[in-house]
């Protein structure tokens, strides 16, 4: 069948010619994470617009879906929304009055609003990981977007990870439930310190580990995780999620245990990337 | 050339529905390994040369997006090996069996995996393989093998044309007509 007249290459060669090309882009991007750029952008320029239309429709069809099936249940929402709400008017005029008094008091110490709203860009997600090992994503907005590396991500209220690495019109999320990362933590109340690292064989119940909490720390389960101010790549004051199980560790220094994120990392849609970078104090 | 056109078109269709789209297809959290089930099909299809280079592309792509410690070339060498070594038995194996492409996804899917979760894992001294084996290799090689039977209608269909279209061209050569196929 095959009898063309053009000459062709034996796969053997073919495959020694690839395998010293591979081994030469794996030496390349190990010494310098940054040397294929030009390549990765000029595939995501092509790839990132048909992302964004295909998420589009693909949203669109499970938001239809998702309203047909929510009716009912939105309206019980909304009764008991309605309760809610009078009862948060009553604490928020209290609120309102203890704000006053805290800022009369910041004023006072001369402190500054370290918990103020960080300025952020929302971007979409077009992409996750192909695997089932990690925990990543690709948002659609990238360095013209003044997005750059080790920006924090958030959704909703909680923290998402950060930015690993970072193309023209795209960038790579990491994931804080991802195996390889790890955030310095502390607990909201008491300030203990800890740190969060993600672990694979727990992704599938939604949760984190926990360890290097003191022994002596007074922390109780639902206890309330923030990222810490010692955190050399998330500024403080991020909620994580929340405690639970901890135990003592058999050195008798450390307690550890899990952490319940806020967000749920299987349906992230749209993200807030903070484009405020942690200042460390050194170069 | 138009086949050249709609294998490139096929690897990324497969590598959008598996990063894109992953959600819509996965089941449990877990996505399955679609473009592993590509380069296996065309390789036993097509031998060892389209099997290598399907391999080498779609490792390609998946490695400059999410390349282990943004590292470009593993995923690229890993897929290419697959691709060829299954090639290799196109010319040995009858391939209107079902259970052939099944037991090489199978195999091919086990096999990556494996040198996964060794370089991007065992070497992070997280040992407990039975695990991770359970959790995550096992419930994507069945996944896999299931979509397996469905792609390979019609990926084999596909070539089918695609080969019949390419008989006719040749023979339309040898008899002097000129490039009809080139003017589709």
């Amino acid at each position: 069948m095959k009898k063309r007249s053009r000459f062709s290459i034996p796969a053997k060669y073919i495959l020694i010619f690839l395998t010293v090309v591979c081994t030469g882009l794996i030496i390349l991007t190990l010494v310098n994470h940054k040397a294929l750029l030009p390549v990765q952008n000029a595939v995501s320029t092509v790839l990132t617009p048909v992302q964004k239309g295909l998420n589009q429709v693909g949203m669109w069809f499970s938001d239809k879906a998702e309203a047909l099936k929510e009716i009912s249940k939105l309206q019980e929402e909304n009764e008991k929304l309605r309760e809610e709400i009078d009862s948060l008017k009553n604490s928020s005029t209290l609120t309102s009055q203890m704000k006053n008094e805290l800022d009369r008091l910041r004023e006072l110490y001369e402190l500054d609003n370290i918990y103020d709203d960080y300025p952020k860009v929302a971007a979409r997600v077009i992409s996750a990981n192909s695997g089932n090992w990690f925990s990543e994503f690709i948002i659609d907005k990238g360095k013209d977007d003044g997005i750059e590396v080790d920006m924090n991500v958030i959704a909703g209220s909680g923290l998402v990870g950060r930015i690993t690495y970072v193309g023209d019109n795209y960038s790579k999320v990491t994931t804080i439930i991802n195996d390889d990362h790890n955030v310095s933590a502390k607990f909201a109340e008491t300030s203990d310190n800890c740190i969060v690292s993600g672990d694979l064989t727990l992704m599938e119940q939604n949760l984190i580990r926990v360890s290097n909490i003191n022994i002596d720390a007074q922390v109780a389960e639902g206890d309330k995780l923030v990222t810490s101010y010692i955190s050399d790549k998330y500024v403080p004051g991020i909620l994580i999620g929340y405690v639970s199980d901890i135990t003592d560790d058999s050195n008798n220094l450390t307690k550890s245990g899990y952490v319940t994120p806020v967000v749920d990392f299987t349906s992230i849609e749209e993200v807030l990337v903070i484009t405020q970078l942690k200042v460390t104090g050194q170069e | 050339m138009i086949r050249k056109l709609i294998i490139a078109i096929l690897i990324i269709i497969s590598y959008l529905c598996q990063t894109t789209f992953n959600r819509g297809i996965s089941i449990g959290n877990i996505t399955p390994n679609l473009l592993i089930i590509l380069v296996c099909i065309f390789a036993l299809l097509r031998g060892k040369k389209e099997g290598l280079l399907i391999g080498f592309f779609c490792g390609l792509l998946i490695d400059l997006f999410y390349g282990y410690a943004d590292v470009v070339g593993f995923n690229s060498l890993i897929y290419m090996y697959l691709g060829y070594i299954a090639g290799i038995f196109h010319d040995v194996i009858y391939t209107d069996d079902i259970m052939i492409p099944v037991v090489f996804t199978a195999a091919s899917d086990l096999i990556y995996n494996f040198v996964y979760y060794i370089l991007s894992f065992a070497l992070r001294n997280k040992l407990e393989i039975e695990i991770y084996f359970k959790d995550i290799i096992l419930p994507e090689v069945i996944y896999t093998v299931f979509l397996t039977v469905f792609l390979y209608k019609i990926y084999k269909l596909i070539n089918d044309r695609l080969e019949k279209y390419e008989r006719r061209k040749e023979q339309g050569d040898l008899y002097g007509s000129g490039d009809i196929g080139d003017t589709i």
